[in-house]
């Protein structure tokens, strides 16, 4: 970007005491990974992309949903059944279209990890459920990477800095330093269980994005091995100190090899199908749905869709590389296997089972499809 | 002393606020709060004293900040 813009767009930023300049140069140069374009990300986002920094990476493999609308205000009625990496970008690029932004439309796993966290400055944690978190801490750790982690539940939040290096480099503690392990299914109610008003994450994610252009240009003290936690109905705030936990942490992978082959999700005690096994709010008009039930079963879906019964499905079926398809039946049991199958044969096909079966789709069906 | 209780912890305690006879350990002090509420036994959370997070035992002074802090999952 020519100087003379740089000085007009970022004006407030170089003539502010303690910033300058300096800082503004390293926020242009920086490069900052976002993990989730939800209630957190859009702020992060939206905050970062604004205030100048130089490359903006975002994975989130949803689709913006009419409940995404409240908190996560990137996204408009109108982008409803959209890939929320698509519209981060159109909104994104208009805000500041010096921006080099990359997307990917899929969930963070261990290989992505691996692969893309090396080509960012640092990784800011803003997703929704814990086997993320702690796929993303470790990642963090491997790589070598500072992480920004924020959570929210209720009407409170939290911020920390992980694995931040100080001055004289000695490194800095991690997620686990602190929650070695994970709660099990159920003890924490997440956002779409508990509720949520959008201002706490639209606080906490801007307490988050501050965190990053602290780490970043080296303004006043970052959270680094520190925990902030904020509630926003008592305006309770406090900051503890994390202490080295004295445990190794054996259920921590120390190597790519180890790391690639960690479950997550059953280490967060999720049964092996998480992910596959979706609501009938993931329904969008371009879905495939398929209907595995053997043929004249009741209800009927009164949807389009094909009937391929289970018994069938291996030989008749065949899935493209990126292809989502939903497979349907009575009670979600049968749907499951079929998706399991195909997720076998076809791994980059996108294959899901509607949970609790037809039932819960003829509930959603008349808000969702057209 | 004075606990003070945060996230959904808060289910458990009915407050964001706990009253309790003092104690002199980490180790006593979740003793007595399992007592109090069984169901904390079964979550995950720590406890920080005078705003720092120490794994095993340590020393609660008389005028203590104690503070109970779960993990969150949203975002």
């Amino acid at each position: 970007m020519e100087n003379a813009l740089v000085y007009d767009r970022y004006q407030r930023q170089l003539s502010l005491k303690g910033f300058g300049l300096e800082a503004q140069q390293k926020l242009l140069h920086a490069r900052v990974l976002v993990v989730g374009a939800g209630g957190l990300g859009c702020p992060v986002l939206q905050y970062l992309a604004a205030a100048g920094i130089g490359q903006l990476g975002v994975v989130d493999p949803d689709r913006v949903s009419l409940s995404n609308l409240p908190r996560q205000v990137l996204f408009s009625d109108a982008d409803i059944g959209r890939q929320k990496v698509d519209v981060v970008r159109e909104r994104l690029q208009a805000l500041n279209p010096a921006l080099q932004l990359e997307t990917w439309p899929y969930a963070c796993d261990a290989a992505f990890a691996l692969d893309i966290f090396p080509h960012y400055d640092l990784v800011v944690d803003t997703c929704d459920n814990f086997p993320t978190r702690y796929l993303v801490n470790d990642g963090c750790w491997l790589t070598g990477r500072p992480l920004v982690h924020a959570a929210v539940s209720e009407y409170e939040g939290q911020v920390a800095v992980f694995n931040l290096p100080d001055k004289l480099g000695i490194p800095g503690l991690h997620y686990r330093h602190v929650f070695p392990s994970a709660p099990s299914p159920g003890e924490v109610r997440d956002c779409a269980e508990a509720g949520v008003l959008g201002m706490l994450p639209g606080i906490i994610g801007c307490m988050q994005s501050f965190e990053v252009v602290k780490v970043i240009t080296g303004i006043g003290e970052p959270l680094r091995n520190r925990l902030l936690t904020y509630d926003t109905l008592r305006h309770r705030q406090l900051v503890v100190n994390i202490l080295p936990a004295s445990d190794a942490f054996p259920e921590m992978p120390t190597s790519a090899e180890d790391y690639l082959r960690f479950d997550y999700g059953h280490f967060c005690g999720l049964p092996q199908y998480a992910g596959i096994e979706v609501e009938a709010s993931v329904l969008h008009p371009d879905m495939r749905i398929i209907d595995v039930r053997e043929p004249g079963a009741w209800p009927t879906i009164g949807l389009v869709h094909e009937y391929i019964p289970l018994s069938q499905l291996e030989g008749v079926l065949q899935l493209s590389p990126g292809e989502e398809v939903l497979f349907v039946c009575r009670t979600g049991r049968r749907s499951l296997q079929a998706a399991l199958l195909m997720k076998e044969r076809f791994p980059l096909s996108r294959s899901y089972s509607l949970k609790g079966g037809v039932q819960s789709l003829s509930s959603l069906k008349k808000t969702i499809l057209p | 002393m004075v606990i003070l209780v945060f996230g959904q912890l808060q289910d458990i305690t009915g407050t964001d606020t706990l009253h309790i006879k003092q104690v002199e350990g980490k180790k006593q002090l979740s003793d007595a709060l399992f007592e109090l509420f069984p169901r904390l036994q079964e979550t995950k959370f720590v406890i920080a004293i005078d705003r720092q997070i120490i794994d095993g035992d340590a020393p609660i002074g008389p005028n203590a900040c104690i503070a109970l802090l779960p993990p969150f999952s949203g975002g």
